[in-house]
């Protein structure tokens, strides 16, 4: 038992230390102690300083904090439900059907209503969040209809994969017919990223996710009894019918939000609980789920921390860093489960 | 047995009256079996022999409330399978079913664990009840040695022990087992058998499961169901149904006799050719066996070109206008008959 709170201890220091670095670190560093100056108001700082940490560099950060947590919740859901190392939310389309969706009332209200929707504020936030969840969801039950008639990790997979491929090529159609600028705000979108979210926009959303995330955690007793399949958890009372249903909706609001505030962001959602399933050596839920929100939270930080390196002008697209981190841990874990059954 | 410590009272635990099962959607009803009217005991192993897709299955899912029964009813101590509500029946009956599951990362301890769902509460802590209980099934299942390995590290054999002991940690009156032994080798077999005869006596639960071992449940059975399409379901003891001529009836069919003298199946061999063997006791059954696999009947009645003799544990072979062979192995003897 000593074990997993050794390692809870050091992954939230990991956090702790990525927080301070995100903010510290950038194009312009700015000194650990202003920053704690400028945080708890404790002295005035350069006015610059101030911007750069205030609009910029802090809503980033819990952004990324909140949104890597929240991916990673998703990601473990989802390989649960499907009982599927592979299954996670981009890699089964889900971020493209929400992605659809987004794209929708991005592309369309301009040529419908004449305005870009992304200018009309709150009301635009909440209707591109409602349509990434629906264009979520709707991906989600086209799969998990699938899953029914198809068995085996790959196919599934591929068939993600194929899906999300359907939901460009409708994203494609829909921006022939868009005016240039809702075109350009949907490409800029769908670039994903940690820093688009800004001003009352990254309240509003890390509202929504502290909310959403202690809900998930309400499903850890269901998630384990999933483990054993549906005949064994149905006969250890679960309804199975019901839980399903309470963790596809779970999984896919939470991607859902995300994606709508940050674009599609990838591999995170299903690096994340494979490196927390080999470093706790669990598969209990109990441990996993506040695993996989810590782990989620420092390594989304650490790949924005990455993007953002001094050095760069501005920052590197947040998928590529996501995918240069995440894809060698999905293919070292997977080796390493082979070597093991083979051992 | 002499190991029985404490003889519980045999009581009624399942109870189906008319019960039909199979499947019924919109259009049409499927019907798999019908008329079925029977008891299940506690602190009995019974077995559910039939031939595949009979509907043995379909049978232990409609008794696990997994799939609903067509008509009839299905009572278990004294009140319906339907008026049981789900976390209830969890408490009542425990399953050990054939689909696999790929899990990585989870001891055995834990995966037993999973059976005191039922009782632990939100976050599915376990108490020191359950922790106890856990031990219990453990030692009952004589799994110690298992506890603290990884499931997806287990034989198929000690895979069924640990879900044996994650339903008895459920503590439930009934455990039911879908073909608990398929897929074991034979010693395996035996040991999940005995396993699960033994804990019918200790635990007084009820435990039913279907199986393709006949001979097994033959000899370990204490009720045995036998499920076919024309006769519906018979039941009784493997004994009276082997006087009865139920057994024989049930599978008759080519290539399999059964014996009513030692109660058990055996292999038919057609045969072509007959040879004269004298003699009696193993070596004159053994070859006997040889012969009969090779599509020869050994008898002591007949004349034949060659003939066998069992004289002093020794083989002789004659044959037509020589002298008598000396034969050591059974083997050498089929050569000189196979030609």
């Amino acid at each position: 038992m000593k074990r997993p709170l050794i390692v809870f201890a050091l992954i939230s220091t990991s956090i702790l230390v990525f927080f301070i670095l995100n903010l510290v670190l950038g194009t312009i560093s700015i000194p650990v102690g202003s920053v704690w100056n400028i945080l708890f108001g404790i002295k005035e700082e350069s006015i610059i300083w101030e911007n750069i940490i205030w609009k910029s560099r802090f809503p980033q950060t819990i952004t990324a904090l909140v949104a890597g947590a929240g991916l990673s919740i998703s990601g473990l859901q989802m390989q649960t439900l499907f009982r599927n190392p592979l299954a996670g939310p981009s890699e089964l389309g889900i971020s493209s059907g929400a992605s659809l969706g987004v794209a929708f009332i991005i592309l369309l209200s301009g040529s419908v209503g004449g305005t870009a929707l992304i200018k009309m504020g709150l009301f635009g936030e909440i209707a591109i969040s409602i349509a990434a969840v629906a264009g979520a969801l709707a991906i989600m039950i086209i799969i998990i209809t699938i899953s029914r008639f198809v068995r085996g990790n790959v196919i599934l997979l591929i068939i993600g994969v194929m899906i999300g491929y359907i939901a460009t090529a409708i994203i494609g159609v829909l921006k022939f017919f868009s005016n240039d600028e809702d075109v350009r705000a949907y490409v800029i979108w769908g670039l994903g990223s940690f820093s688009k979210v800004s001003g009352n926009q990254v309240y509003t959303f890390v509202g929504i996710m502290i909310v959403l995330i202690p809900l998930s955690f309400l499903l850890i007793k269901t998630l384990n009894l999933m483990l054993l399949g549906d005949g064994y958890a149905r006969n250890l009372g679960l309804n199975v019918k019901q839980a399903r249903l309470y963790v596809i909706v779970c999984s896919c609001i939470i991607t859902a939000i995300v994606t709508a505030y940050c674009g599609p962001i990838v591999f995170l959602g299903l690096a994340v609980p494979h490196l927390c399933r080999t470093i706790f050596v669990s598969s209990d839920h109990r441990i996993l789920m506040p695993a996989v929100t810590l782990t989620g939270a420092s390594l989304a930080l650490f790949c924005n921390l990455v993007a953002r390196m001094p050095g760069f002008e501005g920052a590197l697209p947040i998928n590529s860093v996501t995918a240069l981190i995440g894809a060698p841990i999905v293919i070292s874990v997977l080796f390493g489960k082979r070597k093991n059954e083979v051992g | 047995m002499k190991s029985v410590r404490v003889m519980h009272k045999k009581e009624k635990t399942i109870e189906l009256k008319e019960l039909a099962i199979g499947y019924s959607s919109q259009k049409n009803i499927k019907v798999i079996a019908e008329h079925i009217t029977s008891d299940i005991y506690s602190g009995e192993l019974t077995c559910l022999l039939g031939a595949n897709g009979i509907g043995k299955s379909t049978l232990l899912r409609t008794l696990t409330a997994f799939q609903p029964k067509l008509s009839g009813d299905i009572v278990i101590h004294g009140k319906k399978i339907e008026k049981y509500p789900e976390k209830e029946l969890a408490t009542l009956i425990g399953v050990v079913l054939t689909e696999k599951f790929e899990i990585k990362n989870m001891t055995s301890y834990q995966l037993i664990g999973l059976g005191r769902s039922p009782y632990t509460g939100f976050w599915g802590k376990l108490a020191l009840e359950d922790k106890e209980k856990i031990e219990e099934a453990i030692s009952l299942v004589k799994i110690e040695n298992l506890s603290e390995r990884m499931v997806d590290s287990l034989s198929d054999g000690e895979r069924q022990k640990v879900m044996i002991a994650k339903a008895l940690a459920q503590e439930t009156p009934i455990i039911l087992l879908d073909e608990p032994t398929a897929f074991l080798d034979f010693p395996s077999k035996v040991e999940l058998m005995q396993l699960l005869h033994q804990l019918s006596r200790k635990t007084n639960k009820t435990i039913f499961l279907s199986t393709h071992d006949l001979d097994l449940a033959l000899q370990i059975a204490d009720k045995i169901w036998l499920m076919d399409s024309e006769h519906g379901i018979q039941i009784g003891t493997p004994e009276d149904l082997s006087l009865d001529g139920n057994l024989s009836n049930f599978f008759a069919r080519k290539g399999i006799v059964f014996d009513q003298y030692t109660g058990l199946f055996r292999v038919e061999n057609d045969f072509n050719k007959q040879i004269k063997v004298i003699g009696h006791g193993q070596i004159y059954a053994m070859i006997r066996k040889a012969f009969l696999r090779n599509g020869i009947l050994a008898s002591r009645d007949i004349e034949s070109d060659f003939s066998v003799e069992i004289k002093e544990n020794r083989i002789l072979l004659y044959k037509p206008d020589q002298s008598p062979i000396g034969i050591t192995s059974i083997e050498e003897l089929l050569n000189h008959i196979m030609i």
